[in-house]
């Protein structure tokens, strides 16, 4: 590179550079995923740039720094409260507090800040409130037939269902191709070096064709209180599904996200659950289903969700958090997934409409909307996924 | 990367890209300035039709050479991206040669050479770079698949390729390099972090009257007025596809072919097809907004006569 003499930032004085990391760990705090070559690069490009002109500067900032569109808000925000604070303080002890009690509260994005003012205020809750008792009827035959299910889900025949349901999940063809004996194209180069020693003349021949790329399947699956009775045949259903691919993801969540990956490593399913009900500290509260697939896609969306992977959420859609947040977080998800499959154990239930809030606005991102309460839900959800199969 | 002239300071490179017709903010030629003095490749995202292909055009032109476009599909692999051997001329060649006795060494020297050498994009940015260094387009990233990425990962580092029986080919300047998505998913962030990153939005009004005015210089500056008023008000409705600055320049253009000095309902109508791309959208235009008396006359609203209709 021919730039001029950027090696060392001679030049500049210690404490603006102090500054800047200062920043980058102001915005490492929340949440924004910064590395340190995007430091350095931006303390090189201050001698490129005028230091004097605000815009030119931010603009550094946020092209080194930033590298997601969701964080820009973040950005903006923080750099405004960071380099233009009134009280130098501030600034001082901002990375040090590691995050700013203003910064903690706002840190999951700006967005949701913004737009709960839109919300109409506490329209949604009495409505929950309402659904609630609903779904707490202690009489509901949909709730005695789940229960008499699960005893039964116990056997070792829902696992054989289960294989089967899992069986054309497992498989999706990619355009990319690879070497075989057999196949519909025929690989050039490779025959060419192996029929060099017969001098160019085309003896053997070999083959190429698409390589087989397995989908790896995301759980989301709700443990909130309202879920309490159903969750059981789902756990047995990704214990299962774990013994056929490892690479199977779980996550919990409630009001927080866990990642219970690990916890389901153990062969015995009773065991793990035993592990799992110690492990959630949340088991059984309320939900925020935007909030946590937001924790989701920051976090793990990035490293476990791949574009060809299928995600599938198990929850009600009772939403006690912002729905806004619910819709934007749906909407990423989608983006990082092939396919949102959404299990509602309500669905079943004569009459059952997706009229709360929560999953009215999580429907129009979802591929397949099932019912899944009874081991009959299963059979249905093998038919769909056989047709989901490219 | 030689020091044009073009890129001495920010200003500079806003200027041109004027002049070659590409209006932008401070912030775009920020981060051209930056990735040419920092040889980092630009990562530019954005909704469909804001313009960020044009920019390697744009930068090819003010840099005069060659734009090198390598556009990026699902199951796109390195024989593809970067080179591949001419495998037909290779046998034709062996073919011919049978009557000569020529030395395996020899006959291997003669076909893997590079007349038999087919040189894809990346290799040809890696090669052009010796003379003047090309402007490489990587377009529409999200739509290869992941393996691609890792394997351009490794080309963006360093500029450098390893060809078996040549051996190692490197870049004598980084060339420049501009990514593009269209965030249909999301790109992983190894990648990301060895680029400079801008989020292109839409334009503003003063900035898309700006475009236009500069794209089609034969449009009457009312009805450019119209048609970026038009455009700015249709965008804060909720629609499947919002028309970009593409769909702009298409619209404007289709109303000086069809003679038009204003814009009114008719027109509207008849040219729906230019602004939306969707059948959902164009059933909603008709139903909610172009039904609703207000919303007509806002978004017909002429610069200097704001209340027509």
């Amino acid at each position: 590179m021919s730039t001029k003499h950027i090696a060392t930032p001679g030049p500049v004085d210690r404490g603006f550079i102090a500054n800047i990391t200062r920043f980058a760990d102001l915005l490492r705090h929340n949440g924004v995923a910064v590395s340190l070559p995007a430091v350095l690069d931006a303390l090189k490009g201050l001698a490129l740039i005028d230091i004097l002109n605000p815009a030119e500067f931010k603009c550094l900032l946020q092209v080194n720094l930033i590298c997601r569109k969701d964080d820009l808000a973040v950005f903006n925000r923080l750099f405004h409260e960071f380099w233009y604070a009134k009280n130098r303080a501030a600034r001082n002890c901002a990375a040090a507090n590691q995050a700013t009690p203003q910064g903690a509260e706002n840190s999951p994005s700006d967005r949701t800040g913004n737009m709960t003012q839109f919300q109409p205020a506490g329209a949604e809750e009495p409505a929950a409130g309402e659904q609630w008792s609903v779904r707490y009827s202690p009489d509901s035959p949909r709730h005695l037939r789940a229960t008499e299910d699960i005893r039964f889900a116990e056997s070792r025949a829902v696992y054989e269902i289960i294989c089967k349901i899992l069986q054309p999940l497992s498989n999706r063809l990619s355009r990319r191709y690879h070497y075989a004996v057999r196949g519909k194209q025929i690989a050039m180069r490779n025959i060419l070096r192996k029929n060099m020693q017969f001098g160019g003349e085309l003896i053997f021949f070999d083959f190429k064709k698409k390589k087989v790329k397995n989908r790896r399947v995301v759980f989301l699956c709700d443990v909130s209180g309202s879920m309490d009775v159903y969750t059981l045949l789902i756990l047995q259903f990704i214990h299962a599904l774990q013994r056929i691919d490892r690479r199977t993801e779980i996550f919990f969540f409630a009001t927080d996200l866990f990642r219970g990956t690990a916890v389901f490593e153990l062969n015995e399913f009773a065991s793990a659950a035993a592990r799992m009900a110690e492990s959630i500290p949340d088991w059984g509260g309320g939900t925020r289903i935007g909030r946590c697939l937001g924790v989701f896609n920051k976090s793990y969306g990035q490293r476990v969700l791949g574009g060809k992977d299928i995600v599938v959420i198990f929850s009600d859609g009772w939403d006690r958090g912002e729905i806004d947040e619910l819709d934007s977080q749906m909407a990423a998800l989608k983006r990082k997934s092939h396919k949102i499959i959404w299990l509602n154990p309500l669905l079943g239930t004569g009459g059952y409409q997706p009229i709360c809030q929560g999953m009215r606005t999580a429907l129009p991102y979802v591929d397949y909307f099932l019912p899944m309460g009874a081991l009959s839900d299963l059979r249905l959800l093998n038919r769909t996924l056989e047709q989901l199969l490219i | 990367m030689g020091d044009h002239p073009s890129f001495a300071s920010i200003d500079q490179i806003r200027e041109q890209l004027t002049h070659h017709r590409y209006i932008t903010d401070q912030s775009l030629a920020t981060v051209i300035y930056l990735s040419y003095h920092l040889a980092k490749p630009i990562f530019l995202e954005g909704e469909p039709g804001v313009g960020k292909t044009e920019i390697a055009l744009v930068l090819a032109e003010i840099l005069s050479t060659k734009l090198i476009r390598l556009q990026c599909y699902e199951g796109l692999d390195a024989n593809s991206a970067l080179y591949e051997w001419n495998y037909p001329k290779q046998l034709l060649r062996i073919k011919m040669d049978e009557q000569c006795s020529q030395s395996p060494e020899q006959m291997g020297h003669a076909i893997y050479s590079e007349p038999y050498l087919i040189k894809r994009p990346l290799l040809e940015a890696i090669l052009g770079s010796r003379e003047n260094t090309p402007v490489l387009l990587i377009d529409e990233l999200d739509r290869a698949d992941e393996e691609f990425e890792a394997f351009l990962l490794e080309i963006l580092s360093d500029f450098q390729v390893s060809i078996p029986e040549i051996g190692t080919l490197k870049a004598a300047h980084k060339p420049v390099v501009v990514i593009t998505s269209n965030r249909t998913r999301d790109i992983h962030d190894a990648l990301k972090r060895r680029c400079l990153y801008h989020w292109i939005d839409y334009p503003d009004l003063d900035k898309e009257l700006k475009i236009i005015q500069t794209r089609l210089p034969g449009m009457e500056d009312s009805l450019a007025h119209q048609v970026a008023i038009f455009m700015q008000n249709i965008r804060r409705e909720d629609l499947m596809k919002k028309p970009g600055i593409s769909e702009t320049l298409d619209w404007a253009e289709a109303l000086i072919r069809l003679q038009r000095h204003t814009l009114d309902a008719d027109t509207v109508e008849k040219t729906l097809g230019c602004i939306f791309k969707y059948r959902e959208d164009i059933q909603k235009f008709k139903s909610s907004i172009w039904a609703d008396r207000d919303k007509r006359v806002r978004l017909l609203t002429s610069y200097s006569a704001p209340d027509v209709n």
